[in-house]
Formats: structure tokens, sequence, C-alpha cells
């Protein structure tokens, strides 16, 4: 059972100053944390230090066993050398009260665990606005009696936070550890830096809240429209980092959203292994699919990246854009010189309005993109006072605000209920859940209907009818030809070496039945808490990226294939569809716009 | 590096031999190398760097002492050959490329219409469109193999092998660790052997310059002949080349204070410490801008109006000034970026060059590249004496004598004034235009050095007007960073000369 809190910090002197998190503007050299919408904030991650740091003192005053900030170590035995990079085992070989609380550094959950930490805490956000002013420090020179050259330092913060009231929210996760963060909240007085200059002291006061129920979200229908609004700001993994950034993806894969799905109802249900409509939404076969979350228009029929066969002005991107789809498999079917020679006269080569080269671009359909942020987060070293080597980090993360848009399909009629009271939360996608990262609120929607599959065939065969007559080639394949788009990436069987043999096979034809094939790769996969680190990475594969176009030729009239082509756009096609993998529209209306048209 | 003319001369010579040779059933090859930015800037160690660099311009060396090589550079290139040979070059080169890459290559040719130059014309065009295709097409790249660890470099093949970096010791991939071995092999001074980016500069940040020929475009496809194709081609990457020599020559630059990734035709990529950045953006415009001139200058007895538009080549330029921490690739994409940004002012109506620049501090990205109101983004007119360039840098350097903290706050307030894409529209904590001008009219009130940037009128109530831009601001704060550390340094040789 989970308590939910909230945590009301006060400054009854000076003001705060916590770095790190917001990038400090030239000429200063720290600002103290606050939002995109310029709002001063104490980070959840400062929080989760200072809170931390006071409970192991505790712990240590009253004779109990505490590591230093999760590093294994008891600094009260000078014996304790235990590399950093070792897990907790204080506490008779399991991690101490305080590695149970607030976390330690360890890449897996233990069996029968869900979390790292006991304790989810979202950033204190200031009641109101605050006014910044900067404070100057200058060390002095003993010999001169004046300012040290070079050590004047500059701090941006609130002018004085006394009156300011921070409000953050949280959850504990386990009732036995209510006592321990009481008097960790209690006895908390400092956070940041400034400490020696009177800054930094804070008052905490701990509030449990009457547990409320979750909303239960209303789930009738075999799919859903899921609108996603972060609360807080996200990172979702990327399977590789680079150096010392974690990235974030810009969109949210199937699997978080399965995932945050599947860990509030582990959290709301008794024994979630036994519960039957539980396991059935989450079953990779016979389960939910948890689609692709993009940014979009709630009511837009088609959702995710615009098709790679898409041509932007390198000169301006707002000019109008076109699509290579109907010249490629004009150029396909060309058999001779003569033909393609007329086939390439049509391309166009420039912008329609300013005549600049045209480029592909990776877009989203409607426009709409995502604003991230870098903030830095770093371990302190306890015995040192500063950072902990090799424990600093910079992570993206997306704005707090930002919507995303996309469907749960396949919903098992058993499972409807236990769905609608997973997406009613409290949910969390993406990493660093006890820092409150991720936290969203879902709206849900009737799946918008798409044109349909006939009417939409019948588009792009006249389209392509009408590419063909002006090449001056035979229109007959017309009637054969279906393009496919991905909306989401596609994760192909290990012997398919870019994703056409997965599709042809889900249309029932040979691999050599792609005519055009305009694709990117990338990779999918990363960490699983649930499994050890290293067998984890080995999850990696490679992926055709979303937004890639493929045309087949069926070999018959498309028409007689109407019922497979519905059935894949419902379906998916590759591995791990249940995550949104393989996603496509056929017959995607974007495509149906020749260049040779807009000349 | 060869005079243009000599380089006309060869690839003439190169077009008529192979011409002859290829006889009646010829096939134009063009070959394009796939993701090559990221295969080059996928460390930060300048071993990786410069080594991979070398690896293509090896690869295109070789593939010019081929049969029927008309052009090679930056990893594509181009060539007129017998039919018969066609698809055994095809396959040589692929497998070349992904010897010493791991990458794909994509390759394309269509049939070779000699006749008639609208028969050379088709065929270029085919060529092109094929070329497209055959990029949409690429074979996969090899698919990320199951390993229990990745290599310490790239982060993203196997750790197979122990490199040596320094005191350290890195496991590194089989690719990593021959790319780094040739970097190594190529180093020209000692110091650069065993470095990471960060030592190219005297601050904590580096500076990344992305630069692309305006009007490419149109320029390439109003080519008719496969001679002309040849020749523009190589007097293309000829201008480039030697505008980018010159320019960072002139600065007093070196292989100890910047690397320039292979890039090839008209790109140009540099990594360099920003206390070159003033002198390199006008000298870069300029070099480029007279090798024009020059080329165009060869070129006239060819063909006038391909003389006239390679005589008008400007450049568009991206200039991202980062932490020396930040991934090389990441602070590629943001100068990239820019460099777009850039060219959205140039063209027919617009400029001959220009250039944007974004100054990040840890913690910001290049955002906001479509607001046409950008004051980081400047006309480079009359070259290297850009009028706009020169006022925008001497207002900076004026700013440079008001306290740093005083710049700041107005930064900061100025930056609030942007609009921020997130559902919390309250603005509570936002500043509005008439409170950051009241904060900038108070700042000069009260103190003398903004006075004296706004010189004897600072009194009169419009002085609001003269509130510098964002830009400005930041690139004061950076000429001051890079004063502060230049003579940090200076002491520091001197202590260590005394010592």
């Amino acid at each position: 059972m989970s308590l939910d809190f909230t945590l009301k910090i006060t400054c009854p002197s000076g003001t705060v100053a916590v770095g790190g998190y917001t990038a400090a503007p030239d000429g200063i050299d720290a600002i103290h944390a606050r939002r995109a919408d310029g709002r001063a904030i104490l980070p959840a991650t400062a929080l989760r230090g200072a809170l931390r740091e006071t409970y192991e003192a505790l712990l240590r005053a009253d004779g109990q066993p505490a590591c230093a900030g999760g590093d294994g170590n008891d600094p009260t035995d000078a014996a304790s050398t235990l590399s950093s990079s070792a897990p907790c085992a204080l506490l008779g070989g399991r991690p101490c009260k305080a590695c149970r609380l607030f976390g330690a550094r360890r890449t897996t959950v233990e069996a029968g665990e869900r979390h790292f930490s006991k304790l989810v805490l979202s950033d204190a956000v200031l009641d109101g606005a605050a006014e910044w002013s900067i404070r100057h420090g200058v060390a002095i020179d003993r010999k001169r009696r004046s300012a040290a050259e070079h050590l004047l330092f500059d701090r941006f913060c609130p002018i004085a936070a006394v009156g300011y009231e921070f409000l953050a929210t949280g959850r504990l996760l386990d009732e036995a550890l209510e006592t321990d963060l009481r008097a960790a909240a209690l006895l908390t007085q400092h956070i940041g830096g400034g400490r020696s200059r009177g800054m930094g002291r804070i008052d905490v006061a701990l509030e449990f809240a009457t547990k409320v129920p979750s909303p239960i979200v209303r789930v009738d229908q075999e799919a859903i429209r899921v609108v996603v609004t972060l609360e807080q700001p996200a990172c979702v993994g990327v399977p590789f980092a680079r150096e010392n950034l974690r990235e974030t993806r810009l969109e949210i894969p199937g699997s978080a959203l399965r995932g945050a799905v599947g860990f509030a109802l582990a959290e709301a249900l008794s024994d979630p292994d036994a519960d039957e409509p539980f396991q059935t939404l989450v079953s990779e076969s016979a389960g939910a699919s948890f689609g692709f979350l993009y940014g979009g228009k709630p009511d837009a029929s088609i959702i995710g990246p615009v098709p790679l066969s898409a041509r932007c002005c390198r000169a301006n991107p707002n000019h109008p854009k076109v699509d290579v789809t109907l010249d490629r498999i004009a150029l396909a079917l060309a058999a001779l010189p003569a033909e393609a020679a007329a086939v390439v006269a049509g391309i166009l080569e420039g912008c329609t309005v300013c005549g600049a080269p045209l480029k592909a671009k990776s877009a989203l359909r409607g426009g709409s993109q995502s604003q991230t942020r870098v903030v830095d987060r770093v371990s302190l070293d306890r015995r040192q006072r500063s950072a902990l080597e090799g424990a600093l980090f910079s992570y993206e993360l997306i704005e707090a605000g930002t919507q995303f848009v996309g469907d749960i399909t396949r919903i098992p009629a058993t499972s409807r209920e236990r769905l609608g009271q997973g997406l009613g939360g409290p949910l969390s996608l993406g990493r660093g859940r006890s820092n409150g990262w991720g936290a969203a609120k879902i709206e849900i929607r009737p799946v918008p209907t798409r044109a349909d599959m006939n009417a939409r065939g019948n588009a792009f065969e006249q389209a392509l009818r009408a590419r063909l007559n002006h090449a001056g080639l035979d229109d007959t394949p017309a009637n054969r030809l279906v393009s496919i788009s991905l909306l989401s990436p596609l994760i192909p069987s290990d012997e398919d070496a870019d994703g056409s043999a997965t599709l042809a096979s889900a249309l029932g034809v040979g691999a050599d039945s792609c005519v055009v094939r305009v694709r990117r790769f990338g990779a999918e996969g990363g960490w699983d808490q649930r499994r050890t680190s290293k067998d984890a990475r080995s999850t990696v594969k490679q992926s055709v990226v979303a937004g890639s176009v493929f045309v087949f030729d069926l070999g018959s009239p498309w028409r007689d294939a109407l019922a497979k082509l519905n059935e894949l756009e419902k379906s998916g096609a590759g591995e791990n569809t249940h995550q949104g993998f393989g996603r496509v529209v056929v017959f995607d209306p974007a495509l149906c716009s020749s260049t040779e048209e807009k000349k | 590096m060869m005079p243009i003319a000599e380089r006309i001369q060869e690839v003439r010579a190169r077009v008529q031999s192979a011409r002859a040779a290829a006889d009646g059933s010829a096939v134009l090859l063009a070959y394009d190398a796939n993701g090559i930015q990221a295969f080059l800037s996928a460390s930060n160690a300048l071993p990786y760097l410069r080594g991979a660099s070398e690896s293509i311009k090896e690869f295109d060396r070789r593939n010019m002492e081929r049969q029927g090589a008309l052009f090679g550079g930056g990893g594509r290139g181009l060539f007129l050959v017998p039919e018969a040979i066609a698809d055994q070059l095809g396959q040589e080169l692929v497998a070349e490329h992904a010897a010493r890459t791991q990458g794909s290559l994509s390759i394309a040719r269509a049939p070779f219409d000699g006749r008639s130059i609208t028969g050379e014309a088709n065929s270029l065009r085919w060529l092109r469109a094929r070329m497209a295709v055959a990029k949409d097409e690429a074979v996969p790249p090899t698919r990320p193999a199951r390993c229990t660890e990745r290599c310490g470099d790239c982060r993203v093949r196997p750790a197979e092998r122990t490199f040596t970096r320094g005191q350290d010791t890195v496991q590194v991939c089989a690719l990593c660790d021959s790319v780094m071995r040739i970097g190594r092999k190529t180093a020209r001074f000692e110091d650069e052997a065993g470095t990471t980016l960060d030592t190219l500069s005297l601050t904590n940040r580096l500076a990344v310059l992305s630069a692309d020929g305006n009007e490419m475009g149109r320029l390439f496809s109003s080519l008719s002949t496969v001679e002309s194709q040849a020749i523009v081609s190589t007097v293309v990457s000829w201008i480039f080349e030697h505008g980018r020599a010159s320019a960072t020559k002139k600065c007093g630059m070196d292989t100890r204070t910047y690397v320039a990734p292979v890039a090839g035709g008209d790109d140009i990529r540099i990594f360099f410490g920003p206390e070159y950045l003033l002198d390199l953006v006008p000298a870069l415009v300029e070099e480029i801008e007279n090798a024009a001139s020059m080329a165009a200058q060869q070129l006239g007895a060819l063909d006038p109006e391909t003389a006239r538009r390679v005589g008008r080549i400007g450049v568009g330029m991206g200039l991202v000034v980062g932490p020396s921490n930040f991934p090389a690739s990441r602070l590629l994409e943001n100068a990239h970026n820019l460099e777009r940004s850039a060219k959205r002012i140039c063209g027919d109506k617009g400029a001959r060059s220009a250039v944007d620049i974004a100054l990040l501090s840890s913690g910001t990205e290049a955002q906001d590249l479509d607001d046409d109101a950008r004051p980081s983004r400047l006309r480079l007119t009359g070259g290297g004496n850009s009028p706009e360039w020169a006022e925008t840098t001497r207002r900076a350097v004026r700013l440079m004598a008001v306290p740093s903290s005083q710049r700041a706050a107005l930064r900061d307030a100025m930056q609030s004034l942007s609009p921020v894409d997130v559902s919390d529209t309250s603005g509570t904590a936002r500043m509005s235009r008439p409170e950051v001008q009241n904060l900038f009219r108070y700042q000069v009130a009260r103190n003398k050095k903004w006075q004296e940037y706004i010189g004897p009128e600072w009194r009169t109530p419009d002085i609001d007007r003269r509130i510098p831009t964002t830009f400005e601001l930041d690139l004061a704060h950076l000429m001051s960073a890079v004063e502060q550390a230049a003579t940090k340094r200076v002491r520091h040789q001197r202590a260590e000369g005394r010592a």
C-alpha cells in the first residue's frame, strides 16, 4: 500500500541556490534551478539528496548501518573500502534502510521488487513568482587585503526566499518507512550550496494525505485514442548513450506506455501476478497493443512521422512539401532507357516556390515539435563534498506540458476495466520515476476513423495512373501496387535484412515483390531493470525507422486483398507488436502528391 | 595543393581518356558513402576524428587511380566506364568501403549517351535520380551485435581490443582501434596523438563550424555534359578546400588548434577553439569568395554561364560554441541546423554568404531556428569586410567593458521574453517587454560602463532602442572568457619560463 504525501519547504532565512539544473546565463557562475516558465523549483534530485543525507545521519546515530549516498560503504567503518560500483549490503547482506528508501546505484531490481526506491518525489515548485537577483561572492587575498583575482563568483537566485513556499508531491511505496521519512523531513535543514554563507536553510513539513483512490478511466472499446500530457519533464531512454549525455527519444514508445500502465496496476492490485484481467492485458500474444505516442493533433486519423519519401525546400521548410513515391514507382517500372528518361524528366528537383533544392527532413505529421532541455545530475561524494568521480551526467529532458497522442488497440474485452484502472494512474513514462520525471495525465478519446481502405486505394491508384501516363508508361500495374508507410519502427525477423520480407510475408507475397523501398535503419531496445545490465544490452535490435515507405506488387488486384490489408493495419507487422512496433498505414494519402503534379 | 588550372586540365584529360576507353556501351557510375557524418564524428578523440577522415580520403585517393575515374572526394565519386566492368567496379567499391569503415556505400549507374549534349544531360539526370533511389535502398548497416561490453569510444560496437590513450586504457571495437591507429600515424605533432577535442580550445568550450556552398543545386542541375560535371565538381571541391586551408592559415591556426573532418564537395566542417571565431568567420567567407572568383576565371573559356555561376558561389555557415565535453556528433548536428538557418537568407534575392551562430551554455540547445528575427543570423555581404559582421562584433567588443553580471542579468531577462511552448502559460515568472526595458534603463542609469556603451545620449528617453541583442551579449561574454583564458595561459607560460 502506498501513501501519498505533500512536502512543504519553507526558507526561514536567506535564500536557496541549487545549481546544475538550469543553464546559467553567460557571465553568471551558477543559477538556482527553475522551470521552463521561469518559476523557481527545488529539483527532486536535490531534495532527495538533502533528505537522504539527514536520514543516513539519523541511522548512524541510532547505531544502524547506513552507506554514504548508496556507495555501499559504511563511513564509520575504516575497513569498509568497497568499490563504489558495488551494491549496498550493509544490513546483513541486504541494502541498508537508506538505500531501501532512496535507492542505491543498482542496475537491476531483485526478484519480486518493482522499484529501485520506495520514495517517489516530484520537484518542489514555488507557489507564486520569485524576484531574482545576482549575489556576488568574492575571496579575499590575505596578503593584499583585497579581492583575489578570478575568485569573484556570481550566483543568480531568488532575492530572499523568506516567506516562499515550495510544494512537492510524492508517494511512499512502503508504509513501514513512514516514520523514517517523517524523521528525515523533520530534521532536514539545508539544501543546495552556500551553506557557509547562510544560504540553503530550509524547513520541511511532511503531510500524508488521505488516500484518494485513483480515478478509473472508462474503457469500453477494443481500441482507444490516448492523449498524454506531461506534468513533469520526461527522459525516455535511447539504446546507445553518447559520452556522458543521456539523450531522450522525442516520442513515447509503446513499451514505455505499457510499462507505465503495468507499474500503476502492479501498485494498485494486491496480487498482480494472480490477477487474470491484468495478465491478459499485458500478455505478449493475446494482450493489448500499446502504440507509440507522437506529438500531433488528438483528432488526427494518422499519427506519426511524415513519410521519408516527403521532400521539403532546403531554404525554407515552410514551403510546400512534395512526395517522391510515385516517381520512384514510375522509375522502377521503366524498362527502357527512353522510358526512364521520360520519368526522370518529370521529377521535380527544386522547390515549387523558390527553386531551392528539395531535401528529406524528418518531421511529425501536423508539424509539432518537442522542446527539450539538458540538465546536469551529479552524485556528491559525502567525504570530499564534491562531485563523485564518474557520476556526473547530463540528461536531456522533454519539457513538461508536451502533449503526445497515440492509440491502444486489440484491448481484450476482459481487460478493459483493468486498463481503465491502470490509465487512472499515477502514470510515469520513461526513466527517473522516483524523481517524479515522466509523470503524466491521460485523456481518453475514441479513435478517429480513417478514410475507408477502398477509398484510399482508389485515390492512390488514380494518382499512380496519372503519373505513369504522364511518363508514357503502361499503367496496368497500378491496380496491383500497394504502398505501406510505417507509423512506428518495425523490428524485422532475424532473417530479414530490411523489413521488406516481413511486410511481404504479412501480405502473403514473396520478398522480391517489393518494388520501392524508402527506408532508414535504427536500433531499438536497451536497458531492462529486471535483467542484469549486461544481458539487457544484448536486447538491442536493428529496426526500420518510422516513416519508411515500401511499395509491393501483389501480382493481382489489390481489391482482392482488402481483408489482408485491413488486417495488416489492425495488427501491424514484425516483432513486438504488443509494444506498438510495426504499425502501418496502407495507401497513405500523403504519398499521392507526385512531384510531377506540382510542376 | 595543385593549382586550379592544372586540376581542370587533369580532369579534361581524364574525361577524354574515359570516353575513349568506354567506346560504345559506356555507363556513368557514381558512389556516395552513407552515414559518413556519423562515422566521422562518432568519437571525441582526436586520433579517431583524424583517422576516420584519413580513411575516407584514402578511399577516394585509391578510387581516383582506377580506370574511368572522373572525380572523387568526401566519400563521393563519379566514373565513366565500359558497361562490361561496371558491375565489378561497383562490387569492389562497396567491398573496399566496408573494409575501411564497416559502412554501406550507395552505388548508382546510368547508361551514358555521349552522342549529343541532350543525351549527356539526360544521362546525368538519370544518374542523379538513380542515386536518390540507391540512397534510400542502401543495404542495412551491420546489425547491433549482442555483447556484454560495448566500445568505450563509439559506444555502439562490441569492445574487442585495448587502446592506450595517455595513461588510460580503453576497451574499443576493432574499427575504432584501427581508425585511431591511422589517426595517430597522421598526427603532425606529438601532442595530437592521444588527446580529445577539448584540447583544441583555451577555454572549456569548443567551436564547431558547418558550412555549405550556396546555390549548388541550381549550379549542378544546369550542367549538361559529363565533362562540365566532372570539372565543376573538382572546381567546387577546390574552392572549399582552398578556402578552408587559406582561412585557417590566415588566422594562425594549425593542426593543434583545429581539426577539419573530411567533408568533400561544397561542405566544410571544422572543430576549433572559439578564440579564433571572430577571425575565422570573415576569413572563410573572403577566401571562399576569392577562390570562387579565381576558379571562374579559369572556367571562362569553358562555359561563360557556368563560370558566372561559379564566380558567385557563396557560403552558408552554421557555428555553434558549446561545452567541450558534449559529444562531437551532437555539436555537429547543432552546427548543421544553424547552417540551414543561415542559408535561409541566402539565394537569388538574398545574401551571397551568411552565418548563424549559437553560443550554448551547458543545458541549452540551438532552438527557434525557424524564427526569422534571429539576431545571430547575419548576412555576410562584401566577403571578409561585411559591415553587418563588423558592426555586430564592434558592439560586442564595446559590451565587454560592461560588468559580466550586468550583462548576464539583462541576457536572462531578454531570454524570458521568448515564448516557451508548454501548457503552463501563466507566465507568472516571466518578464514583459516593458519590464525588460525598465531593467535596462535602471542598469544604464546606475552604471558608468553602460553609459559609455550607449554614448552621450544615454539620458534620452528612448535608450531602450539601444538594448543589445542576445547574440551581442553572448558574443561579448565569449570574448571576455577567451581573453581571460588567454591571459591566464600567457601568465602560466611566463611562470613556467621563470621556473
